[in-house]
């Protein structure tokens, strides 16, 4: 057991370091791989040491603890975050001398919010790591990424006043003052307490869950995101979606099910589900008419995140019902939506960094990221390709990848729990994601290379060795899902299921789905194949001039149709969804006062609906 | 886990299993061409047609496409076959259930049937023919369209059975045993096809449509407009692979139907209930091609405003039914 | 002679190639797909895709514009592989070019038979030939295309 506080203090001194070398870039990268290496071995480390759950020592306070949840979430935060550091180094060669300042201070701050169980210290952590990164999102000082910034950074602070709100209740409540008093926003003094049991309580966990909702993001808060992410340069981009939104936001998720003594009401839960179901199926259709590859990544992720909402809604719903009805069924429900959720939310920063790295060495090497400009770039940059192939069929679902072990664990838990409406909108998004990111690999790596991009060479080793082994792991957790599920996912649901559940609930029961044997029988049906391809049948083949020339018909130089014309255009993709997308457009109008006003509005509305007692 | 002895047991199965579908979609193959010869007053193919197609396609040269991607050009048709192999292994043929471990989830099955489609819009993009990137947008679309329907369809029976008390499950197995015995003052057998008509007419179309059969399917190979469209730039062995991935759709999606909604060969001993079984897809393959043969080709958008209106209003009338309970 | 040949006598599918000319043979080749006459029977398919195709079915003469195409087509064609000349004109140019027999001139336009652009296996004559006789052309091919390696 190595105390994690090392990492948090690691990450701040070496960014502090990165801060005296700043003009010395080889020295910032040094420093920078160094910690988040070190940051990476302790987490792994810790997991050898899970059974213990521990809570640390603390000092006014403050305090970590390390349990299977923090230590998913953690290590989450530092694997992505030593890729990113990695791949920063070739990515950004004329950096601003503050970069390495700024994404260890992220860093640091995240991996601290990962592993505090103290509601004022998760605020804290997280208001710190939100002031770091807007500078990096403005990295490139244009215009475009000041307004990116700008809107990030207007909607979190809309968002922490709310959590600010939530924590004075909570402050309220315990009728303690001064500096000492911290240790009551600990999460396990709350519910040992009994302190929040009244309305007041609740009104303020719900609070502190509105702020940290938009940093997940839900449906109608979710503006941010995608003009952030598309400012940013690439890694930050990455570090956005597949680390922040995720370590930044599951506190809202945390609190709800850590305090779901205040929330007994099937009503509640199913608007959660609602509200993950709306995200995940608005942002899909968005993610269709998009052309920008990034914006096109950033609302995909935004649907994605709607799955581990989903999860954690029918996870806590089965947590209520258990409450209300006391069938021992609802616990293994529980127990399954909820590792559904977190299993989904560990495969998305997985294929999501690969998409994002990749997107981001397409940028890099064409300098463009108009899918509709690029095209036959498998030819130009096969590793990248590949690997996006990978990555785009893992967020699709295909079988035998990550993605739809963890998509069949949700709707398996949908089903369970007596909601099969929203596993089947579940099913239908992912078949939506797959024609999204079907459009999008067509027309960037297949069909015929423009001439524009004849001399594109691969990216750089240090750009493509990240998203190698994020889509090893995503091959790896699709064929052996145990692995990630005994090992990761299930120590990280015991902290978020009540007491009440002893932790023998034997989650395996969700895996009565036996991908190795699929992927064997899968493997024979391509052996077999192969052979009948590969076999000698006994024919010459015969010398011919054009025998592999396409056909296009038409002249030979002037073909009728020619081979490059033809591309997935959003028109057709997107033809049943037209009137929706103009309604989308109307709404999305860029400006961060109407996207304030968005956020306002919803939180109203919830919170209304909280004085009407949940109808 | 399976042990090894499970495992070995396993894979026999899997072959006999294929073997027993290779049969099965023969036949339905040579059915479906004899008949629309016959409903066109025409003599049509002998019962060795199909078969000799295929084996005439791999006595062919081999070769690749100058702007193909070699790799995925490859590798598509081998995915066609494997996961059409795969699916044809998971629908039960008749035999009332399979053993063990081997009672297949029906999201796998929605799943599979969608990695059997994405092979043919791989292929079609990675040949680099611009027919074959039409078709393939097209196969897209249809993917699109029809999954929504499709999935309610096919996940109706378990829900059914869920809400009348049988308990959570997904697996194909508990569907077709379920629908053993008699219905409505024992007149009619318990399938579901009585129970949900307007799912099962839903089910229909999308597989309709799934087999790339008129009105809507043979969209993506319309070949007065797009040549073979996914397959134009695909031939030899290559094209055979894909030409015995397409002969076992005529097995795998009718046997889906008939063990979803029409009982399967259950209630009966092992060798009648695979004939019996034989009959129900062949008449469902009869229903299928009487409809290919008398209808025009639709437009691409006429497939959207088919399923995702009028097929889905069929399956949501089912799904009402169920989710309110009545 | 084996599985093989049997299976290519079994399953011959055709593309029907209009090089030039009357166009009256391309319609005769649809007769041959009607009931009367169905040459499904014999396991031919129409597939208008010469990737897909054992038989090739030229009809017209060859024009100096369509030759690169006629020869384009045929080098698309996956071995083994036969051509049918269908009617006069593929066979010798007909009523298009000048002089008879082996002494056939180019006109400006027309180069001449099918045979000038590429291997012919198969002369079907007449103008345009009866179905009877497509369909006995077409069977010469599958008789070449049984032997053939």
């Amino acid at each position: 057991m190595i105390d994690p506080t090392i990492i948090v203090v690691i990450f701040y001194i070496a960014a502090a370091l990165s801060l005296l070398g700043m003009k010395i870039t080889r020295a910032n990268d040094i420093v920078a791989v160094l910690a988040t290496g070190v940051a990476l071995f302790v987490v792994i480390f810790n997991f050898f040491y899970l059974p213990l759950l521990i809570s640390l020592p603390s000092l006014l306070g403050f305090s970590f603890t390390v349990n299977g949840y923090t230590n998913l979430i953690a290590l989450i935060a530092t694997f992505i975050g030593f890729l990113v550091v990695v791949y920063s180094i070739k990515y950004i060669e004329k950096r601003r001398g503050y970069y390495s300042f700024f994404v260890l201070l992220t860093l640091g701050s995240l991996v601290g919010m990962a592993y505090s169980w103290n509601l004022l210290w998760v605020f804290l952590f997280a208001e710190l790591a939100t002031i770091s990164s807007a500078p990096l999102i403005a990295h490139y000082l244009k215009a475009t990424s000041y307004e990116g910034a700008l809107k990030y950074f207007v909607i979190q602070i809309f968002a922490s006043f709310f959590g600010v709100v939530g924590l004075g209740l909570i402050y309220q409540e315990a009728q303690i003052s001064g500096f000492a008093g911290i240790g009551v926003f600990s999460i396990d003094f709350l519910i040992a307490s009994g302190l929040l049991l009244g309305f007041i309580g609740k009104l303020a966990i719900f609070l502190i869950f509105l702020g940290f909702l938009v940093k997940v993001p839900s449906f109608p808060i979710h503006t941010w995101l995608p003009d952030a992410s598309t400012a940013a340069p690439a890694p930050i981009s990455t570090l956005l979606h597949a680390m922040m939104i995720k370590v930044a936001g599951m506190p809202a998720f945390l609190v709800l099910l850590m305090f779901y003594s205040l929330f007994i009401s099937i009503n509640f839960w199913l608007i959660i589900c609602i509200l993950g179901v709306l995200t995940m199926l608005i942002c899909v259709i968005i993610a269709f008419a998009q052309n920008d590859l990034k914006r096109l990544l950033a609302f995909d992720s935004v649907s994605q995140m709607g799955y581990v909402i989903l999860g954690l809604g029918i996870g806590g719903l089965a947590i209520t019902s258990n409450t209300l009805f006391a069938d021992p069924v609802w616990l293994v429900v529980a127990a399954g939506g909820i590792a559904a959720g977190l299993f989904h939310l560990l495969n998305h920063s997985l294929f999501k960094s690969v998409l994002f790295f990749s997107a981001g060495a397409i940028e890099h090497e064409t300098g463009t990221r108009d899918i509709n400009k690029l095209g036959g770039l498998l030819h130009a940059m096969p590793r990248t390709g590949y690997v996006m192939l990978i990555g785009s069929l893992a967020i699709a679902g295909v079988p035998l990848l990550n993605g739809f072990v963890s998509k069949w664990m949700v709707y398996n838990a949908c089903i369970a729990a007596g909601q099969p409406t929203f596993a089947l909108i579940a099913i239908f998004t992912s078949a939506l994601t797959f024609g999204v990111f079907l459009r999008m690999l067509c027309s960037v790596f297949l069909g015929h290379a423009p001439e524009t991009y004849a001399d594109v060479h691969s990216a750089p080793k240090s750009m493509v060795a990240p998203s190698l082994i994020l889509a090893a792991g995503c091959i790896l957790f699709g064929i052996f899902p145990q692995l990630a599920l005994g090992f990761l996912i299930y120590p990280a649901t015991y902290p978020l299921l009540p007491a009440a559940i002893p932790p023998p609930v034997n989650p395996l029961i969700w895996v009565s789905l036996d991908v190795f044997l699929l992927a064997t029988l899968l493997f024979m049906g391509l052996v077999v194949g192969y052979v009948l391809y590969r076999f000698r049948w006994g024919v010459q083949p015969v010398e011919a001039d054009d025998k592999t020339m396409p056909m296009t018909g038409g002249a030979l130089h002037d073909p009728y149709l020619k081979v490059d014309e033809v591309r997935p255009s959003s028109t057709v993709f997107a033809y049943p969804f037209r009137s929706l997308l103009n309604s989308v457009r109307k709404t999305h109008t860029g400006l961060a006062n109407m996207y304030v006003l968005w956020f306002v509005l919803f939180a109203l509305l919830l919170l209304l609906w909280l004085f009407l007692g949940w109808i | 886990m399976v042990t090894l002895v499970d495992f070995l047991f396993i894979l026999g199965l899997y072959f006999a299993a294929i073997g027993l579908a290779f049969f099965f979609s023969w036949v339905g193959a040579w059915v479906f061409r004899k008949l629309s010869a016959r409903l066109q007053a025409r003599r049509g193919p002998p019962l060795v047609q199909p078969v000799a197609d295929i084996i005439k396609l791999f006595g062919k040269e081999r070769f690749i496409p100058c702007l193909a991607n070699k790799f995925l050009y490859i590798l598509s048709p081998l995915v066609a076959l494997s996961a059409i192999l795969i699916l044809s292994f998971m629908i039960p043929p008749g035999i009332p259930y399979w053993p063990g471990p081997l009672s297949w989830d029906l999201i796998v099955v929605l799943y599979f049937s969608v990695m059997f489609s994405l092979a043919f819009v791989i292929a079609g993009w990675a040949s680099g023919s611009p027919w074959g990137k039409i078709g393939a947008s097209r196969e897209v679309a249809i993917i699109l369209s029809v999954e929504l329907p499709l999935a309610i369809a096919i996940l109706i029976p378990p829900l059914a059975l869920a809400r009348g008390g049988y308990g959570f499950t997904l697996s194909i197995t508990d569907v077709i045993l379920a629908q053993e015995g008699n219905f409505l003052w024992t007149v009619l057998p318990n399938w579901f096809i009585f129970h949900y008509p307007f799912a099962a007419l839903a089910l229909f179309l999308a597989l309709l449509t799934k087999s790339w059969m008129r009105p809507f399917g043979d969209i993506p190979e319309a070949e007065q407009e797009i040549f073979a469209g996914p397959l134009t730039e695909y031939g030899g062995p290559l094209l055979g692979i894909f030409e015995l991935a397409r002969l076992f759709r005529f097995y795998v999606f009718t046997a889906l139907f008939v063990d979803l909604y029409l009982g399967g060969g259950s209630g009966l001993i092992f060798p009648i209930s695979i004939l019996v079984f034989l009959l129900k897809c062949l008449s469902i393959t009869i229903i299928m091609t009487i409809i290919h043969v008398a209808s025009a080709r639709y437009r691409i958008s006429h497939v959207f405003k088919w399923f995702l209106t009028v097929c889905l209003a069929f399956a949501l009338i089912s799904l009402i039914r169920i989710v309110v309970g009545f | 002679m084996g599985i093989m040949s049997w299976a290519r006598g079994k399953s011959p599918w055709i593309a029907v190639l209009h090089a030039g000319g009357c166009n009256n043979c391309d319609i005769e080749v649809l007769d041959v797909l009607t009931p009367r006459f169905d040459v499904e029977r014999l396991g031919v398919l129409w597939k208008q895709n010469p990737r897909h195709a054992d038989i090739l079915i030229t009809n017209g003469c060859v024009s100096k514009h369509s030759k690169v195409f006629v020869k384009r087509i045929f080098d698309q064609m996956l071995a083994p592989k036969k051509v049918i000349a269908l009617g006069t004109c593929a066979c010798t140019g007909g009523i298009f070019v000048e002089g008879e027999g082996a002494n056939i001139e180019e006109t400006h336009t027309i180069v001449g038979g099918v045979d000038t652009a590429i291997p012919v296996d198969v002369y079907v004559p007449g103008c345009p030939p009866k179905p009877e006789a497509i369909i006995q052309g077409v069977a010469l091919a599958i008789e070449k295309l049984k032997q053939s390696e």
